[in-house]
């Protein structure tokens, strides 16, 4: 799992475990069996379920989730570790700083789920002005640049770039989270949408990575702010219903695994 | 060749020149690379060089020798792999201390090679280095040697008799090998134009296949190396204004594989046979889009089997 | 073997920084002070962007604030906002962050920080732009934008032109200036005209013009010329410019145009990014390097 801070890593596994680890979901991988040692995806399964957003991961080396996951198709057995990084070490590649779990991480891979938060086309990266309004100019005595004026879209660039050069010819699933914000009424395709709002990412990945899929997805299923509790209790169905947390491809799909899958499959 | 023909090929391409004493470093390091010369070698250097890549095989034991030679590793971008890659083959080609044979080899695998650059041949790097080692390919025969044409004497000892105790002859004399020898060419040029004339035409619809097919027959049965073919020749005599009918490759490739029985298709061994390859395999070879003439492609077809044969 | 390969690219994208004390060893990334992976090169760098074929070489010059960096932004906002421009895809760079700081230069311009004030850390000049073409084919272009600071030191320096390892590589030179300021006053004009002669004698002088390259002149900030008068006042200094460079490069330019780099939509803005673009032409290849073809010409 890979993904700068905040961009829906944690939340995804939270959500994969909720949904999967009673091995009934009937999506093409599902947990066979629970885990020796799990508390750490319990707690933030429990935010999940109560509609808390699930902590920002803070511990410097990565958490190790190893899930027993079963293939609906053949009933083939799999061992899935899923180390939860925090964002912030991946952050670290773009000032020249990788910490030897990354490195160790890359070498034993088998497949990358890049998880990403942007919206619709933003340009206002490119606006003349952007304001500050708390910064009177006469102030300003010298302007560096930080990480905060490179724009989203080219921070997650600058980690594929990183990733595909540790980790070349990998296959590589890359996610869109916070789907359900997104405004897709024009119906596109997920490569569709990323190649109209985002077309630089799109070909980028599309010339260093050949094999790659895109997905839209929603590992909370919505917004959690100003839930009232009807809202809630639709949600608290759709969760038993195992119909909250979808993907996005060229429809919604509620089995969260097809990255997963993918990326196994090759 | 001296350093400044390296030195110049490789900094044209560079912004900031590689100074004369890495130069001389990086020539020292191909010449180490000859001693493990071998046809496979010169066959992977040449494909990666015209393909404008660098051979992972290549670059590894350049890097290793390099670092066990000066005891240290160098950046190189890899331009200039491309560049030492052609360096390397040009080497094994002009080396003192192989034989023609060889020599000959080596030539062949570069102008075989060369139909990967068709229509693009403004993208080649060097192109002095590779013109220069085209000339290594054909057969040389020492015709003051052998005039191809026995005396009416020799003939007139040989004729009357049953047998060769009867003639008198001394088969271990020189003289009487050669003029034995002129009557195999003879011979072998009559076997060859009876072929030729007869070859049966009417058989294949289209030139490509007949062309095909006559050099590959012309390969498996005749001692042709000895005649000093030219292949445009035989095939504007062959196949007269149809030489000069163009189509894609890939469609050459589809007329020949669909007119003829796999058996019909020649397996090549050499990874420089790209249109025998082609044929045979369907590979990809990145020429499909290009347009070859009979004339062209026969005499392509013509170079890759004379090397098939040279290895058999 | 494989490891080192990957490590050397990793140190490639890593790159060095100018500022030698901007490394540091907090842990804050927001912090100011970093330099980062992609970021713009040095010109000794340049061989290290150097693939399996020589880039294309753009080199800008011109001096502060004429419009250099707002011009390199615009570029590659263009090429990251469409998916295909000029039959071409924008697939990669080794300097994104390069390209950024220009990006984040043009937004401090705009608010009228006085040039002592946008002082902005770690200023490569190298940067580089991979395209890949509607049929396949890899461009890659780099592009020098040193900052207008250096070009006033080489005003007056032999030895800093001497050191310039861009200019005599360059296939193209574009050379800017600032409309607004050359349609001033007329001692304006003159000041500009001057330190350009100064700064060309030296190129000439110490063999750093190319005689292949192409050189071409921009007019930046034709917006800020409003009314007859200065677009008038433009023709002519244009064109008395124009004669300077003749008269000291020994020919004219290749072109001249006129633009608004903030502009996107500029049509000769546009046309002159293509330019910047487009690949050199094809190199005259020897007719025996098609060897069949020469055997069949021989023949007949």
């Amino acid at each position: 799992m890979a993904g700068l801070p905040a961009s829906g890593k944690s939340t995804y596994i939270t959500a994969l475990w909720a949904v999967e680890k009673d091995g009934k979901s009937g999506h093409l991988l599902t947990c066979d069996g629970l885990p020796s040692e799990s508390s750490y995806i319990d707690e933030m399964s429990e935010s999940w379920m109560l509609f808390k957003a699930v902590r920002r991961t803070t511990y410097a080396e990565p958490v190790e989730i190893s899930l027993q996951m079963k293939t609906y198709k053949d009933n083939q057995c799999i061992t899935l570790s899923l180390p939860d990084f925090k964002g912030e070490i991946f952050q670290g590649i773009l000032f020249n700083s990788v910490p030897d779990s990354i490195k160790e991480w890359s070498k034993r891979s088998n497949g990358i789920i890049y998880m990403l938060q942007l919206g619709n086309d933003s340009p206002e990266f490119f606006q003349e002005q952007v304001s500050h309004p708390n910064e009177s100019i006469s102030t300003l005595e010298k302007v560096a640049m930080n990480l905060n004026h490179i724009s989203p879209v080219i921070q997650n660039v600058l980690l594929l770039k990183y990733l595909c050069v540790v980790m070349p010819n990998i296959p590589i699933a890359i996610c869109f989270s916070s789907w359900d914000k997104i405004d897709n009424s024009a119906k596109l395709t997920i490569e569709e949408w990323v190649k109209r709002n985002h077309p630089c990412l799109f070909n980028f990945v599309k010339e260093h990575f050949s094999t790659c899929r895109f997905y839209g997805i929603s590992a909370q299923g919505t917004d959690y702010e100003n839930l009232n509790e009807s809202q809630e209790d639709e949600l608290a169905i759709k969760t038993t219903e195992k119909k909250r947390a979808f993907i996005y491809t060229d429809k919604v799909s509620y089995d969260i695994t097809e990255p997963l899958n993918f990326l196994i499959q090759e | 060749m001296g350093n400044d023909d390296l030195m110049c090929a490789i900094n044209a391409h560079l912004f900031i020149p590689l100074d004369g004493k890495i130069i001389e470093r990086l020539q020292n390091n191909v010449m180490q690379l000859l001693l493990e010369a071998d046809i496979n070698m010169v066959e992977d250097c040449t494909y990666s060089f015209f393909m404008n890549v660098v051979s992972p095989d290549f670059r590894n034991s350049f890097d290793m020798n390099y670092q066990k030679l000066y005891k240290d590793s160098l950046f190189l971008p890899d331009i200039v792999y491309v560049i030492l890659e052609i360096f390397f083959v040009r080497k094994c080609i002009e080396a003192d201390d192989i034989s023609a044979n060889v020599r000959r080899k080596y030539s062949c695998v570069v102008r075989n090679f060369a139909v990967l650059l068709k229509g693009r041949w403004s993208n080649l790097k060097c192109s002095d280095w590779v013109i220069g080692m085209y000339k290594y390919s054909n057969v040389d025969i020492d015709k003051s040697k052998h005039t191809g044409t026995p005396s009416q004497s020799f003939l007139n000892s040989i004729l009357p008799y049953d047998n060769w105790d009867d003639t008198g002859l001394d088969i271990s004399n020189i003289n009487i090998f050669r003029q034995i020898h002129d009557l195999c060419i003879v011979a072998t040029k009559n076997h060859f134009n009876n072929f030729i004339n007869s070859f049966a035409f009417s058989k294949y619809s289209s030139p490509f296949v007949r062309v095909y097919m006559l050099f590959c027959k012309m390969m498996n049965n005749y001692d042709w190396k000895y005649l000093s073919i030219e292949p445009p020749k035989i095939i504007i005599s062959t196949m007269g204004k149809a030489s000069t009918e163009k189509k894609k490759f890939r469609r050459i490739v589809d007329i020949i594989r669909n007119e003829l029985n796999s058996d019909d298709l020649y397996k090549p061994t050499m990874k420089s046979s790209v249109l025998l390859r082609k044929i045979f395999s369907n590979y990809h070879c990145g020429i499909e889009e290009c347009m070859f003439s009979v004339l062209e492609f026969g005499i392509y077809l013509y170079y890759e089997l004379l090397l098939e044969s040279y290895n058999d | 073997m494989e490891e080192e390969q990957i490590n050397n690219i990793l140190n490639k994208l890593e790159g060095s920084s100018v500022v030698a004390s901007a490394v540091n060893t907090t842990n804050d990334f927001n912090s100011n002070d970093r330099f980062f992976f992609c970021d713009a090169k040095t010109q000794s760098e340049l061989n290290e962007l150097i693939g399996e074929n020589k880039p294309k070489l753009v080199v800008l010059v011109g001096f502060a604030g004429y419009g250099k960096s707002t011009f390199v932004g615009s570029l590659y906002q263009q090429l990251i906002s469409n998916h295909s421009y000029n039959n071409y895809c924008f697939v990669d760079s080794d300097t994104y962050v390069g390209f950024e700081r220009r990006v984040f230069l043009r937004r401090i311009n705009n608010s009228n920080v006085s040039d002592t004030k946008r002082n902005v850390l770690g200023e490569n000049d190298v940067l580089n732009i991979k395209l890949r073409s509607n049929k396949g084919e890899m461009q890659h272009v780099i592009i020098s934008d040193k900052a207008g600071e250096t070009y006033s030191r080489y005003i007056s320096s032999d030895n800093d032109v001497s050191n310039d390892m861009v200019i005599n590589n360059a296939d193209i030179i574009l050379f800017f200036i600032d409309a607004e300021l050359l349609c001033g006053s007329l001692a304006n004009y003159n000041l500009i005209s001057e330190k350009y002669k100064n700064i060309l004698k030296r190129f000439i002088a110490l063999g750093k013009l190319k005689e292949t390259a192409s050189y071409i002149l921009v007019f930046t900030k034709i917006d800020k010329l409003n009314g007859e008068d200065y677009k008038m006042k433009l023709t002519t200094r244009r064109d008395n410019l124009s004669i300077v460079f003749k008269d000291i490069i020994g020919s004219g330019p290749d072109d001249i145009y006129e633009v608004n780099s903030k502009k996107i939509e500029d049509v000769r803005l546009n046309e002159l990014f293509c330019k910047v673009l487009d690949p050199n032409r094809s190199s005259i290849y020897s007719r025996e390097i098609d060897w069949v073809k020469n055997d069949i010409e021989t023949l007949i």
